[in-house]
């Protein structure tokens, strides 16, 4: 079975480099990662990933508008997402848990439990 | 063909013996033995000449090499070998080897004349032949040699073989032998053989056991007494032992095994071993165990019943059983509990055993114990408990004749051994406890036989003494014949003793008809006495069973005594009678006298009884009460309204007293009582006397009589007579009761009551009338009315006094009057004629009332409601108040204005329908789901916060409402409605929630990232990449410091906008400030490769030094960061003038700010940082300023901003009543500005208004040695 490739998007480069390392260390997956909402679309389109971690808040396109870019996109609207965010309050929760995506995942993540918290989501039974 | 082997060393030899034999048609085989073979080699290049086609054509196939070595391989390749001395030396251990293998192997001997036979070939060879060699000869020997092995053979094969064959059946037998373990010992006792029994007996396979000792199969006792050794010793001796015992199999299971051992020898009688049988016994000796116990449970049984024969007394007997269980049954204890009926508990009985401990009495009753017992006995069954102490708890029970099962007790037994109690143990144990229960109830059955026999016979004994004791005689007579007589009955039979009559005939003594019956009731009889007298007798008879014999028991009374007595009796009754009838006959001569005094008496009684009725007639009919009394106040008579009076027609009243009549009629007593008293008044006052005496009456009411008492004493002054006469004056005095009240009333009013004469002349005048004009009674009567009125109103009183001369009436005219002090008063009156009986005007009551604290009143009442209205007009909450249908009967114009509407637009109107018809989202509201609607309804308040009113222009604005209902007398009459409009306060609330969102979020992003980095470092999984775990720690620790930084912004900004952090104003230079925060920023510019330009302004500011260094270096830090290598940041200052006219400057000069300006313009101090970055747009040069707002967010990650630093400066320059703000083209850099108010200026670089962009400078170099 090939490894699972994931695509990283996240303004903030530490918060890039850390996950990347735990996704890859602990799940052993291939790690993709991108600084923009934009970059991500594009790199997305061009890999194919089988999932994106995409954080909440960022400059520009935030998280929920990109994955509304998404999702009018034929070639990755398929693939789960994961929305990566440091908003707690149970209202926004909700907001999001209301587009559609597979998942949440609260900021701060514990870096060992993370590629579990992902495989969880989805599903994924071989890790 | 035979073959035979050459083990000639002798060259020449065995080339004739190759030569010599090879002829005769044998196979010769030769050792291939290297000198041998070199020999041969070279003997057949020899012979190749001489006789090779000779050799060849009959010998080539027949002479063999065989290797010395697989001599004993070969042994059957060849038959027969012959070897010289040397040969034979040779191979000799082969050899040897060979012959102790048994197996034949002729060798012919090759000896030389002169060698000697050693010893050990003579062992070796089975035939000699000497050199020379006879061939003949030699052949002979080898045939004989070779007839007499193969004979051998064939013998040895065949025996062999048979011998075989039956050791293989037996060995199978016995390996096969299942039953019986059967194997061998060594001679040290270790095991060689295990066969198939001895591996299904003793759980070891042959392949464990073999080479163990066998003492492994004995017990750890029997081992230490050395029981296997000594065993064997046994056999050593006598051959053979057989040993019954215990012994253990491999899973440590003890069985019961006969064991035999018997001693192998071979043929020269050397022990090699010994044979062990073993036969497993476990299952013979379990049927003896239970045999013995099953015997000894007969036995117990057995003892048990012989007891229960034996033994008379219950508890005896159940401590005799409990005995015999242990000493006979064999087991370690025994108790027999009872139920107690009244307790429903067990209690011990008997018991019996011994402890384990010791042999002391041990207490097995135990709650563990007893609770088995108890389920024993409710279950009726056997019970046992399989822990160490193996009990079995047995009912005692009796099934009753009548099929009804009672539980006595119960037998409890502790097993002597761990494996407890089997199946028919119990069984047995089971009858032993019907048993016990029968000979328990046989037992008590017997016992109340005797106690029943014992009763019976004390019960005999009581009837006899009885019998004996009693005065009648007493004659048990059977068949006619007396066996029992009393002492009494005796004597009347005229004998001494009651023996002297037992035994007699019945007949003897009464008529014979008398002993033919059977049952009579007392007659009488004659009975003949011993001495033939005849007396009277009183004799009964009942037939009844004496000493298991029908009798009859005959009781007799001697009559003779009653007899006399009754002839006496009737001779007194004769002469009484006799004495009686001279006594009537007098007695009638005086009544016939006294008869006539009574007619005599009656005539005159009836003349004096007419006079009487007449008089009587005429009292009764007054309605007045009449009565008279005796002297000592006995009545003699009363008229009919007396007796109505007192209810006492149909009482014999006469002669009786007041005090009695009290008692009689008790309702009335407290009236006879009184009546007394008043008497007693009169016989003292000794004339007429007149009293009130008020009767009560049974419906309450009471009765006032006027009462006349009149005393009459007879001549020598004593009492005669009292006459008491009275009137019912009860109505009458009702009526002046009544007027008496209706005065005090009317006096009491107080509301003035005047009566006037059609003509308005006073005539009555009370309190309220003297306290509301002023006047007295005594001044006013008579006086006309006019005086209590007004000049200017005395038309008015002529029409109102013609109105009452019509009839009519006034009722609450409201007018003026006058006091007697000239004060004029309000008053409230009503005015009424009043009539005569006959219905005629005769005059005109005045009823007035004062009315002017009711003005008063009204009054306040009237201030209260218009401050209330300016209070609710001016009130900020918009207040609304409803009719019962809800329509707006009062808006105040708070609400008014937040509708839009005018007040008299919204008057009247249904409030719902008009201002809250719909929801937030422009849903209908339906009414009945609307708060103010239940308030209205049900009287229930309501407090809303989430719902909009509407406006009139169509808007909708969120409010936060109060209803209430209003009640008057408990009813709901209407609503007020209070509300707020809550717009600004949901505003602020949701930039509250959005800013602790994002705070939330800049706290947690670099917290992720430490966390993160921590995680993974935490985890060891980095150990092998060390690279990587330093830039884990790198992000941790720039993000720990991020973290600190935003925190500490935070708290300053939070610090300096709530003005908990005070700033320290005093007077300071502005040159200082600005050189000293470009001294702190230097190193920062010079690491970045920034040229810092300052241009100093000498002016005093009235600021906090360290805040205004905060500002300036914030916004220096912000211009080198966004500035690029190379480039220049510029800190400028300026004097600035401006008009108040001047809109972004017209900040409000604090009071106590010591500014000399004047009111229209004022002096500025204007400081500029300017760099020649890539520009702020315009769209953001406004909210650069507010809180976590960066034109680009990730400009705070690449700058290590937190985004909270404009704010702080924005802060900290409006806490100086300053501004701030920023000017920027896109590309070519950006300029902040802030202003200071100025203090004094010393040095005035510039007095117009200079832009600050284009002013000029004065330039201060930096270093710039990076």
């Amino acid at each position: 079975m090939t490894a699972k490739r994931i695509l990283v998007i996240d303004d903030e480069e530490d918060i890039r480099e850390v996950a990347q390392l735990s996704l890859e260390m602990v799940g052993g997956w291939e790690v993709l990662t991108a600084s923009s909402g934009s970059e991500g679309i594009a790199k997305a389109e061009a890999e194919q990933p089988d999932a994106i971690l995409l954080d909440v808040m960022m400059p520009d396109m935030d998280g929920p508008a990109t994955f509304a870019q998404m999702q009018r996109r034929s070639s990755i609207q398929h693939i789960p997402v994961i929305l990566l965010t440091a908003k707690v309050q149970a209202t926004e929760q909700r907001r999001f848990a209301e587009l559609g995506v597979a998942g949440i995942i609260a900021k701060p993540f514990d870096p060992m439990n993370l590629a579990n918290q992902v495989a969880e989501v989805l599903g994924w039974k071989d890790i | 063909m035979n073959r035979i082997l050459l083990l000639l060393e002798n060259e020449k030899n065995r080339q004739m013996l190759c030569q010599k034999l090879g002829a005769r048609n044998y196979t010769l085989l030769l050792p291939s033995q290297s000198d041998t073979e070199n020999k041969e080699n070279q003997e057949n290049k020899k012979n190749k000449s001489k006789k090779a086609k000779n050799k060849r054509n009959y010998k080539i196939s027949k002479i063999s090499i065989i290797t010395a070595c697989s001599i004993i391989n070969i042994q059957r390749e060849f038959d027969i070998i012959i070897a010289d001395r040397l040969g034979l030396e040779k191979h000799k251990e082969q050899l040897l080897k060979k012959k102790n293998s048994k197996i034949s192997l002729p060798i012919l001997l090759l000896l030389r004349q002169s060698e000697k036979i050693l010893s050990h070939f003579r062992y070796l060879a089975d035939d000699i032949i000497y050199n020379p060699i006879n061939i003949e000869e030699l052949i002979w020997r080898i045939e004989n040699l070779l007839s007499r092995c193969r004979l051998s053979i064939e013998t040895t094969d065949n025996q062999k073989s048979l011998l075989q064959q039956s050791e293989e059946h037996f060995r199978l037998l016995v390996e096969g032998v299942r039953d019986y373990a059967i194997f061998m010992l060594d001679n040290s006792g270790k095991v060689v053989s295990w066969n198939v029994g001895a591996e299904r007996i003793m759980g070891y396979t042959a392949e464990e056991i073999l080479g163990c000792h066998f003492s492994c199969f004995y017990p750890e006792s029997d081992i230490i007494c050395g029981k296997p050794k000594q065993e064997l010793q046994l056999v050593d001796k006598a051959g053979q032992c057989e040993d019954e015992g215990i012994r253990i199999r491999k899973d440590g299971k003890q069985f019961w095994a006969n064991m035999q051992l018997a001693a192998l020898h071979d043929k020269r009688g050397e022990r090699v071993g010994y044979s062990v049988i073993i036969h497993d016994l476990s299952a013979r000796k379990q049927i003896e165990e239970e045999l013995c116990k099953a015997n000894r449970a007969l036995r117990t049984i057995c003892a048990c019943n012989q007891a229960m024969i034996r033994c008379c007394e219950e508890s005896e007997l159940l401590q005799d059983i409990c005995r015999i269980i242990v000493e006979i049954g064999k087991y370690r204890a025994c108790w027999i509990g009872k139920i107690e009926a009244q307790e429903n508990r067990l209690k011990l009985i008997a018991q019996s055993g011994i402890s384990p401990l010791a042999g002391e009495q041990y207490d097995y009753f135990t709650p563990a114990n007893i609770l088995l017992a108890e389920t024993a006995i409710r279950t009726g069954k056997p019970c046992t408990a399989i822990n160490c102490n193996t009990i079995i708890a047995l009912p005692l029970q009796n099934t009753s004749m009548s099929g009804k099962c009672e539980i006595l007790g119960v037998l409890t037994i502790y097993a002597a051994e761990s494996d407890g109690f089997d199946t028919s143990e119990i069984a047995l144990l089971e009858e032993l406890a019907f048993d016990i229960a029968y000979g328990i109830i046989a037992l008590r059955a017997q016992q109340e036989c005797h106690r029943a026999l014992s009763a019976l016979r004390e019960s005999e004994e009581r009837y006899r003494r009885l019998v004996e004791l009693s005065p009648e005689g007493i004659i048990v007579h059977s068949q006619g014949i007396i066996v029992l007589i009393n002492t009494a009955g005796a004597k009347l039979l005229g004998a001494e003793s009651p023996q002297q009559i037992i035994g007699c005939r019945i007949t003897n003594f009464l008529p014979s008809q008398c002993a033919e019956k059977q049952t009579v009731p007392f007659e009488e009889q004659k009975l003949l006495r011993l001495d033939k007298k005849e007396i009277k007798i009183e004799w009964a008879a009942t037939p009844f069973t004496y000493r298991s014999q029908p009798a009859v028991l005959i009781v007799i009374r001697d009559l003779t005594e009653r007899k006399r007595m009754e002839e006496a009796l009737r001779r007194y009754r004769f002469q009484l009678e006799e004495l009686v009838e001279a006594r009537t006959r007098q007695l009638m001569v005086t009544n016939e006298k006294l008869q006539e005094e009574i007619r005599q008496r009656a005539r005159i009684e009836a003349a004096l009884r007419a006079s009487e009725e007449q008089l009587r007639t005429l009292i009764n009919a007054t309605p007045d009460i009449i009565c008279f009394k005796d002297g000592e106040g006995r009545w003699l008579e009363a008229n009919q309204a007396v007796l109505e009076l007192f209810q006492l027609e149909g009482i014999k009243y006469r002669g009786l007293k007041d005090s009695q009549l009290a008692s009689l009629r008790s309702f009335y007593r407290d009236a006879f009582l009184t009546c007394e008293q008043t008497d007693e008044k009169a016989w003292q006052k000794g004339s007429l006397c007149r009293t009130e005496e008020v009767i009560p009456q049974p419906d309450g009411t009471v009765k006032i009589y006027d009462v006349i008492k009149v005393p009459l004493f007879y001549m020598n002054g004593a009492r005669k007579g009292l006459v008491v006469l009275g009137r019912d004056i009860t109505e009458r005095k009702r009526a002046e009761k009544e007027l008496v009240r209706l005065a005090s009333i009317v006096e009491a009013s107080d509301d003035a009551i005047i009566g006037t004469t059609l003509d308005g002349i006073i005539i009555s005048w009370n309190s309220g009338a003297e306290k509301i004009y002023g006047y007295t009674a005594v001044e006013v009567k008579g006086q006309s009315s006019s005086i209590l009125v007004p000049p200017e109103r005395r038309e008015e009183l002529v029409q109102i006094l013609e109105r009452i001369k019509q009839g009519g009436r006034l009722e609450h005219y409201e007018t003026v009057r006058l006091r007697k002090d000239g004060q004029k008063i309000d008053v409230a009156m009503t005015i009424s004629p009043i009539q005569d009986a006959a219905g005629r005007i005769i005059g005109v009551s005045t009823i007035t009332r004062d009315i002017s604290d009711r003005h008063r009143i009204e009054a306040a009442l009237e201030r209260l409601r218009h401050q209330n209205e300016l209070i609710l007009n001016s009130a900020g909450e918009g207040i609304c108040g409803l009719d019962e249908t809800g329509k707006i009967t009062f808006v105040n114009p708070a609400a008014s204005r937040m509708f839009g509407y005018d007040l008299k637009e919204l008057l009247n109107q249904p409030m719902h329908a008009f201002l809250h018809h719909s929801h937030s989202d422009k849903t209908p509201y339906p009414q009945e789901m609307c708060p103010i609607h239940a308030s209205l309804q049900d009287g229930s308040i309501h407090h809303v916060t989430n719902e909009v009113f509407w406006r009139k222009d169509g808007s909708s604005f969120p409010v936060e409402y109060v209803s209430t209902p209003i009640l008057e007398q408990d009813k709901i009459v209407g609503a007020v409605v209070t509300f707020k409009d809550i717009t600004e306060r949901l505003a602020v609330e949701r930039m509250k929630d959005e800013f602790i969102s994002i705070v939330s979020h800049e706290l947690r992003t670099p917290l992720t990232s430490i966390r993160g980095a921590m995680g993974l470092l935490a985890s060891g999984i980095l150990k092998s990449q060390p690279e990587k775990a330093q830039r884990m720690l790198e992000i941790a620790v720039n993000n720990t410091d991020r973290l600190v930084r935003l925190i500490n912004d935070i708290l300053d900004l939070d610090r300096i906008q709530s003005g908990k952090a005070i700033l320290e104003k005093r007077i300071c230079n502005a040159a200082d400030l600005m050189l000293q925060a470009a001294d702190t920023m230097r190193a920062m510019a010079e690491k970045a490769n920034i040229t810092l330009c300052v241009e100093p302004i000498n002016v005093q500011v009235w600021a906090d030094p360290d805040r205004i260094i905060q500002t300036l270096t914030n916004l220096l830090s912000n211009a080198i960061k966004f500035s690029d290598a190379g480039s220049t940041v510029w800190l400028s200052g300026k004097v600035w003038k401006v008009t108040e006219s001047d809109e972004r400057l017209s900040i409000p000069i604090r009071s106590g700010t010591p500014a000399d300006t004047t009111l229209k313009t004022q002096s500025l101090l204007l400081i500029a940082v300017r760099d020649r970055g890539r520009g702020i747009p315009a769209d953001k040069l406004e909210s650069i300023f507010e809180r976590f707002q960066q034109v680009d967010s990730s400009d705070a990650r690449l700058h290590g901003g937190t985004g909270l630093g404009l704010s702080i400066c924005r802060s900290i320059v409006q806490q100086h009543g300053g501004q701030i703000w920023a000017e920027s083209i896109p590309g070519e850099g950006s300029t902040f500005y802030f202003t200071l108010p100025q203090v004094k200026q010393e040095v005035e670089n510039s007095t117009e208004l200079v832009h600050p962009k284009t002013g000029t400078r004065q330039e201060v170099e930096q270093n710039c040695d990076s």
